[in-house]
């Protein structure tokens, strides 16, 4: 997972939502479970996308999102996709930013057929390695990422 | 794991007319030094036999008729008509000793032992060769492992003493002008590039091939130069040198390793784990003494035995001299009156012929021990269990034990963790014959699929089309079985060099490694390049090439940690087993008193493959490692990724983290520096299929290979305890 070495952000959010999640849509996958890993990793993409940009505002102690999504996805005891999205988003940034490119996602997570189950399944079990899918995939949309320590990045409201 | 080649030289020997059709695997040099040391009645002979064959490598072909073919190679005839007379006059022999190998002319000297009375069967060998000396030794006892260890020493020490005589006798009978052959040394090597007018004529063959053979004494080494044409050397492993030590002399494992070849491994004919049969030099040259080998085996018997701490005699009773008397038989091999000849298969069988005569004896017994039947004039002294046995004896079948012990296995019970004063306050218990115990010796078996033998090259002078079809059958001859020996004491020597470099293999005429309790520490060393046993071996023997499986004799009993293992005679739960060196092989190893395992190649890659993923996972708390969790977590179904995640968990030290962090950021940089170490790609989805193949691999691991953890431990555990307690 390479880090990127521009340290300043090239899209906004809203677009670098929209590129992420169309990459996990495009995902390539060989495996038997690639629409459940799809629509796992756009769960994530939407609990990522929606948390605020003022977490990663503070000098003093940084913010790891990527450890917290971990955390708290397995601790939850919610049983959708969607249960789930809104149950760790609520924990890890309350006050969640909202964009238009998380309007279809969000749409998508909130079934409960099979693949959803499935997807659900997945977040629970192997909840860091998908963690690590998302993270790829957003780091390369947004060519940049706030989590980054070195990041300097101080987003504003107006992005949001 | 890399695939082992051998290439000892050509093959020397083919039958070609009628319908035979086959070839021997036997190469030239051990062909012309096994004729020599059988064959020959004096120095003249000797040296003679060495060069008799020198033109085979030529591979000159000539079609007699349909279906018949002759091997032009004889020196003094044909197109090497001249080097007799030149190499006769520098070995100092009679010119025609050589060049009537096959053909009797009466006016010219002849050998007083032909081929045909050293190799009696040309094809498959049935018989010893009809006038060849042969001593064996018998030990009348089933293959049991309480008595390994003592039957590897008494082979060992017999195939010593026998070569050390004939090494003797060599170097005062083999002297050229005055000088002592001490080596024997063949070069091979191919030229091509060389054109021949159609049809050959001698004296082009003679020019351009056959006068740049050579044959001369190099200070005390007898060098054989050959040069074989061919028509293309690409891809075609051919040149090699091979020396032959002929002092008696322990050679270094790098000598074996590279083409030397020692004495007592040129006169071992056939070994097991119960007989030993050597060839030995004309009665001109050596002669048997078999009151005398006798007693020097049993001298040479105890040194080793000595060595290895185990006890031979005890309150004035010499049980290695009990032993002999009984079970032991050192003789030479018999010409049988009636059919005056001398079945290979039959001969080997001599230690259940004896085993026979002791069931049939009135006085006979059976081992409790072992199940040997035996006689014997000694009665055990009276021992107590608490004398034999530990306190954590597990073999509770064997208590009661009073008489009817087999001399052999009676070491096993005079060298029980208390005896002669052991396991008393400051005396180390005995463990010579307990707990860890490794025994891989060379076998007399090989296996090959005779449809590999395909000719991968037509020699250039091969006008007759001898190599033109595919060849019928391979035949085995004793010299076959000297091959086959050749080379599985070359993958143990390759072993041994492994662990201890420059040592001497701890049985070296044996060719065997032996180890005990004491060096439970090198058994574990060793058990990770066992994997060399699971691989492809290849024999070079232009013109052919073919995959054959070498087999080894094979015991291994390793200690995990389990401290009193060496107290619990867990020596009497495993048998000895011979097993092959291929990719399908299996090796039986005694985890310890309860478990045993069959390992095989799968077994011990995907061992190897999740080692290798530990050593990425240093943390440690108190006494949890995070390799030993994650191992643990993967093999219970969860994914390698989340297993590091929660195996860091686990064992990181939480105060020594830095003030910003958590113990869920410094866990999930663990999980993500070993994703990115094992399955970061370019491609965001080609990684996670690679995690994906991973974890698969893993979930599996358990349901495949139950026993893996005990593997991974045997093989890498450096804390894994061997001491007694």
């Amino acid at each position: 997972m390479t880090q990127p070495q521009d340290k300043k952000p090239k899209k906004p959010l809203e677009q670098t939502l929209a590129e992420a999640l169309q990459a996990a849509k495009d995902l390539d996958l060989q495996s038997s479970r690639a629409d459940a890993v799809r629509l796992a990793v756009q769960t994530l993409l939407l609990i990522r996308g929606g948390m605020n940009p003022d977490l990663f505002a503070k000098q003093d102690r940084k913010f790891n999102p990527y450890p917290a999504l971990v955390k708290y996805i397995r601790a939850s005891n919610t049983e959708t996709l969607g249960a789930l999205a809104d149950d760790v988003l609520r924990n890890i940034s309350p006050e969640f930013i909202t964009l238009r490119s998380l309007g279809l996602p969000a749409e998508e997570i909130y079934r409960s057929d099979e693949l959803g189950q499935q997807a659900m399944t997945l977040l629970k079990e192997e909840t860091t390695p998908l963690v690590m899918l998302m993270k790829r995939l957003y780091q390369e949309a947004r060519g940049f990422d706030e989590a980054d320590s070195a990041s300097g990045e101080s987003p504003t409201p107006s992005e949001a | 794991m890399s695939p082992i080649a051998f290439n000892f030289g050509p093959i020397a020997r083919t039958a070609a007319g009628g319908r035979d059709d086959t070839i021997n695997l036997a190469s030239l040099p051990l062909h012309v030094l096994l004729n020599a040391l059988t064959a020959a009645t004096s120095a003249e002979e000797f040296i003679a036999w060495l060069w008799h064959d020198l033109y085979k490598p030529a591979f000159q072909w000539a079609k007699k008729n349909d279906n018949d073919f002759s091997w032009l190679h004889i020196p003094g005839i044909g197109a090497f008509q001249t080097a007799e007379k030149i190499f006769a006059a520098r070995t100092g022999i009679r010119e025609g000793l050589v060049s009537t190998h096959h053909f009797k002319i009466k006016s010219l000297p002849r050998f007083q032992v032909q081929e045909w009375q050293v190799m009696s069967d040309q094809g498959d060998q049935v018989n010893l060769g009809s006038k060849v000396n042969y001593l064996q030794l018998s030990i009348a006892a089933e293959p049991a492992l309480a008595t390994a260890l003592v039957r590897a020493a008494i082979a060992d020490a017999f195939i010593e003493v026998v070569t050390r005589k004939v090494a003797a006798a060599l170097q005062k009978a083999l002297r050229l002008k005055g000088f002592p052959i001490e080596r024997v040394r063949f070069e091979f090597k191919s030229v091509y590039g060389r054109s021949f007018s159609s049809p050959f004529n001698d004296s082009e063959i003679w020019d351009k091939v056959g006068k740049h053979f050579d044959v001369r004494l190099d200070g005390t080494t007898f060098v054989m130069e050959h040069v074989t044409p061919l028509s293309d050397t690409t891809g075609i492993p051919f040149d090699t040198v091979f020396t032959a030590d002929l002092t008696g002399k322990l050679l270094t494992l790098e000598e074996l390793i590279n083409n030397t070849i020692s004495l007592s491994e040129l006169l071992v004919l056939y070994q097991d784990s119960r007989t030993i049969i050597i060839a030995v030099p004309q009665s001109q040259i050596y002669t048997i003494d078999q009151v005398k080998l006798t007693q020097e085996t049993i001298a040479a018997t105890r040194k080793r035995l000595n060595d290895f701490d185990v006890l031979t005699a005890v309150k004035g009773v010499d049980y290695l001299q009990v032993a002999f008397k009984s079970q032991v038989e050192i003789r030479k091999v018999p010409v049988e009156e009636i059919e005056k000849k001398r079945p290979l298969e039959k001969i080997v069988l001599r230690p259940s012929e004896l085993m026979t005569e002791a069931r049939n004896d009135p006085s006979g017994q059976i081992c409790r021990l072992t199940g040997t039947p035996f006689t014997s004039s000694l009665i055990p002294s009276p021992t107590s269990l608490s004398d034999l046995f530990s306190s954590s004896f597990v073999d509770t079948e064997f208590t009661g034990l009073v008489g009817d012990i087999s001399p052999l296995a009676h070491f096993y019970l005079l060298n029980s963790p208390n005896s002669d004063g052991a396991g008393k306050t400051g005396v180390p218990k005995r463990a010579s014959l307990r707990g860890s115990f490794m025994l891989l010796a060379p076998a007399s078996h090989v296996a090959f699929d005779e449809g590999q033998a395909q000719a991968i090259d037509r020699p250039l002078l091969d006008q007759g089309g001898r190599f033109a079809n595919t060849l019928s059958r391979i035949t085995t001859t004793t010299q076959e079985f000297t091959l086959f020996q050749q080379m599985s004491r070359r993958i143990i020597a390759n072993l041994w060099q492994s662990i201890a470099p420059g040592e001497p293999l701890p049985l070296p005429y044996l060719g065997a490694i032996a180890l005990t309790h004491k060096q439970a520490q090198s058994i574990k060393l060793l058990l990770p390049k066992l994997k060399q046993v699971f691989t492809d071996v290849t024999l070079h023997v232009y013109p052919f090439e073919i995959t054959v499986r070498p087999a080894i004799e094979v015991v291994i009993e390793t200690a995990l940690t389990d401290q009193k293992h060496a107290g619990k005679h867990t020596l009497l739960k495993t048998t000895p087993r011979v097993v092959t060196v291929e990719p399908r092989s299996t090796l039986p190893l005694l985890i310890d008193d309860k478990v045993q395992i069959n390992v095989t190649a799968e077994l011990f890659e995907r061992a190897e493959m999740l080692y290798r993923l530990m050593l990425s996972l240093p943390r440690q708390k108190r006494k949890i490692r995070q390799s030993d969790l994650w191992l643990k977590l993967i093999l219970n179904s969860s994914d390698p990724i989340t297993a590091v995640f929660e195996s860091a968990q686990a064992t990181i030290d939480s105060k020594k983290l830095p003030k910003n962090s958590s113990m869920e950021h410094a866990a999930f940089r663990d999980a993500e520096s070993f994703w990115l170490q094992y399955f970061d790609t370019d491609s965001p989805a080609q990684s996670w299929d690679a995690y994906e193949r991973q974890r698969l691999e893993t979930s599996t691991t358990l349901e495949q290979f139950p026993a893996i953890m005990l593997l991974i431990r045997a093989l890498h555990d450096p804390d894994t305890k061997g001491s007694l307690p």
